[in-house]
């Protein structure tokens, strides 16, 4: 679905930052992006949205070669969310920019309102579609993007931390829609992410340092080697990190990535030594 | 000693329309000198407004509020702001928000200079809060603008730690940060606060970050202030989180659970992944064959097990600018 061959990629005046990067992603498969902050995340999704062009190399998406002229269709195809969302609104009223991508997309009128009213109840955005976008906590900014991007029905989305703001319970609400889209849609998602439940929750973690694909497994693969986690500067969620830490310290009671199972696994040894 | 009292204060956005509710409401708080103080609350819950209150961006429309020796009554406009801004630091929740100039250096100087410093002074206040953050030198000729977006957050912390202000108040800063950076942050505010005597206010929805670091919890929801207290109050209480529409974090989770489980009271509990360890491996008799073990190995090891445990600090970070 999305293919990246020799990439090479240098911002003017600086070091290369890709030489020779290569990436394959299948249809269908939810992928996130993370490593530390600068390794070239960013840049890569940009890459994929044909926001920045490479120097050199090749990126197909489907089986078209992303170019001058491919890269506005491509962008038709593929929801973008980017990093902040300041600079994804173009409308005076959430309303009106939610419209602006669907008219790009060419959906006809008579649906519009009627398209945009069901997403808006559906993420909850309802009572802000008259607010004009600046006007919003940049949490609800992020919820408006991403209703923005929803109501598309893309077939590729590429989020760039676009849930970065979003207090627990909406960044818990989003990830519930996510994994809906990606099993019963097949939805194919690129996610820069800093998440642990995001990324756990992905097929698949790609570790991006200095430029370069660092790691390329499964998210718990990733994050149960504590070394390479620690050096991609990832951190495990607080049980999975409890349980790896008390395993090097000598209990082992196996590894727990929820807190209920954490604390069964605990339970009948515990008891209080004063 | 207060250096905040907000006594009811109410905010409108002058632009609000008339569906939208009240920004802030009815609002009562105390800060103390030298405290950390972490705010949580849902989306859109008056956060980010009452921060701005802070260092008088924007001024109460009912109600007083007073900062060191300024007042803020509604109604009364107060201008000459500036010697406050001396001793208020924001960090905006947007860095674009906080940069403006065509290098880095000139953005973190910016603040010295127009508080009293001279070029010199400035300078090397600008490279020390730089490497606070973890970002090297190189930095310093970058355009502030053309940063990945985590460098760019932790350029604008820096623009505001290079003022020194006495109470620094930042708006969800780590949200960009990679998750050691976020640790780092925390521990570089935490040991400014202890270290100095320095005043944090610090806004995140992510209450697990800050649970070891903060002395005082202030809830939001809605406008108003449904809380404030300790770790250990607030551990006890899962139920205010959940009216304030919070996720109880699960090392508070398990707090709760092993303090009822086991009647012991939550202060005595321990915080953070290392604490929790030590502290299960201590109280489990599955694991007294292994603490045995431990404790026979060698000191050296158990030097290396505290090294691993605290992240290297932000100064040492290898952010290379270069
Ligand atoms: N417009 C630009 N001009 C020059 N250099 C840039 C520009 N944008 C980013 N860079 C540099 O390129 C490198 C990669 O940046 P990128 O934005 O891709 O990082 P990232 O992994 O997304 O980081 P973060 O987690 O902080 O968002 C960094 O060193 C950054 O300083
Ligand atoms: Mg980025």
């Amino acid at each position: 679905m999305i293919r990246l061959e020799n990439i090479h990629f240098q911002y003017p005046k600086r070091e290369a930052l890709f030489s020779d990067l290569k990436l394959h992603v299948p249809r269908g498969q939810w992928v996130s992006i993370v490593g530390p902050n600068g390794s070239g995340k960013s840049t890569l999704v940009k890459l994929v949205n044909g926001l920045l062009s490479p120097d050199s190399g090749t990126i197909h998406i489907d089986g078209t070669l992303l170019d001058g002229e491919s890269v506005s269709d491509i962008r038709r195809r593929t929801g973008y969310l980017f990093q902040n969302p300041d600079n994804q609104f173009i409308a005076t009223t959430v309303r009106d920019d939610i419209a602006f991508g669907m008219e790009n997309r060419c959906v006809p009128r008579a649906d519009m309102k009627q398209r945009i009213d069901a997403i808006a109840e559906q993420l909850g955005i309802s009572e802000w579609l008259n607010r004009h976008p600046a006007s919003l906590s940049g949490g609800q900014k992020q919820r408006v993007a991403i209703a923005g991007l929803l109501v598309l029905n893309p077939e590729i989305m590429i989020w760039d931390e676009a849930t970065s703001m979003l207090d627990e319970r909406s960044k818990q609400d989003m990830l519930l829609r996510l994994r809906h889209l990606h099993k019963n849609q097949g939805l194919t998602i690129l996610s820069v992410t800093h998440d642990a439940e995001e990324i756990l929750a992905s097929d698949r973690a790609v570790v991006i340092r200095n430029g370069v694909i660092a790691a390329d497994m499964s998210p718990i693969q990733l994050f149960e080697d504590r070394n390479l986690a620690w050096e991609c500067r990832l951190q495990p969620p607080f049980s999975l990190a409890l349980s790896l830490e008390l395993r090097e310290k000598g209990m082992d009671i196996g590894l727990h990535h929820h807190e209920e199972e954490l604390m069964r696994a605990l339970w009948p040894s515990l008891h209080v030594n004063k | 000693m207060a250096i905040v009292t907000c006594e009811q204060i109410s905010y409108q956005y002058a632009k609000a329309s008339i569906h939208q509710p009240l920004a802030l409401i009815d609002v009562s708080l105390r800060l103390e000198q030298g405290k950390f103080y972490a705010i949580v609350g849902a989306t859109g819950s008056g956060k980010s407004t009452l921060l701005q209150h802070l260092n008088g961006i924007y001024q109460p429309t009912k109600g007083k509020l007073q900062v060191y020796d300024v007042v803020f009554a509604a109604g009364a406009k107060v201008k000459g702001l500036k010697p406050l801004r001396s001793r208020v630091g924001l960090v905006f929740q947007f860095p674009e928000q906080q940069l403006f100039e065509e290098t880095v250096e000139k953005d973190l100087m910016f603040g010295p200079i127009q508080f009293g410093a001279d070029e010199q002074q400035a300078r090397a206040a600008a490279v020390e809060a730089l490497l606070a953050v973890g970002l090297d030198e190189a930095f310093m000729a970058r355009s502030p603008f053309e940063l990945s977006g985590g460098q760019m957050r932790k350029v604008a912390i820096a623009t505001v730690l290079a003022s020194n202000p006495e109470l620094i108040v930042l708006d969800e800063p780590t949200a960009t940060l990679d998750p050691v950076s976020r640790t780092e942050l925390i521990a570089l505010l935490k040991r400014l606060c202890v270290e100095q005597g320095r005043t944090i206010v610090m806004v995140t929805h992510r209450l697990d970050e800050v649970l070891a670091a903060a002395d005082e919890f202030i809830l939001m929801q809605q406008g108003a202030v449904t809380y404030t207290g300790t770790r250990a109050d607030l551990i006890r209480s899962p139920h205010l989180l959940q009216a304030a529409d919070i996720v109880v974090p699960n090392e508070m989770k398990l707090a709760h659970e092993i303090s009822e489980r086991l009647g012991i009271v939550v202060d005595e509990l321990p915080s953070g992944i290392e604490g929790w360890a030590d502290w299960l491996i201590h109280n489990s008799d599955a694991a007294s064959k292994a603490v045995d073990r431990y404790a026979t190995d060698s000191s050296a090891s158990q030097q290396e097990q505290t090294d691993k445990a605290s992240p290297r600090g932000m100064t040492e970070s290898d952010e290379k600018g270069e």
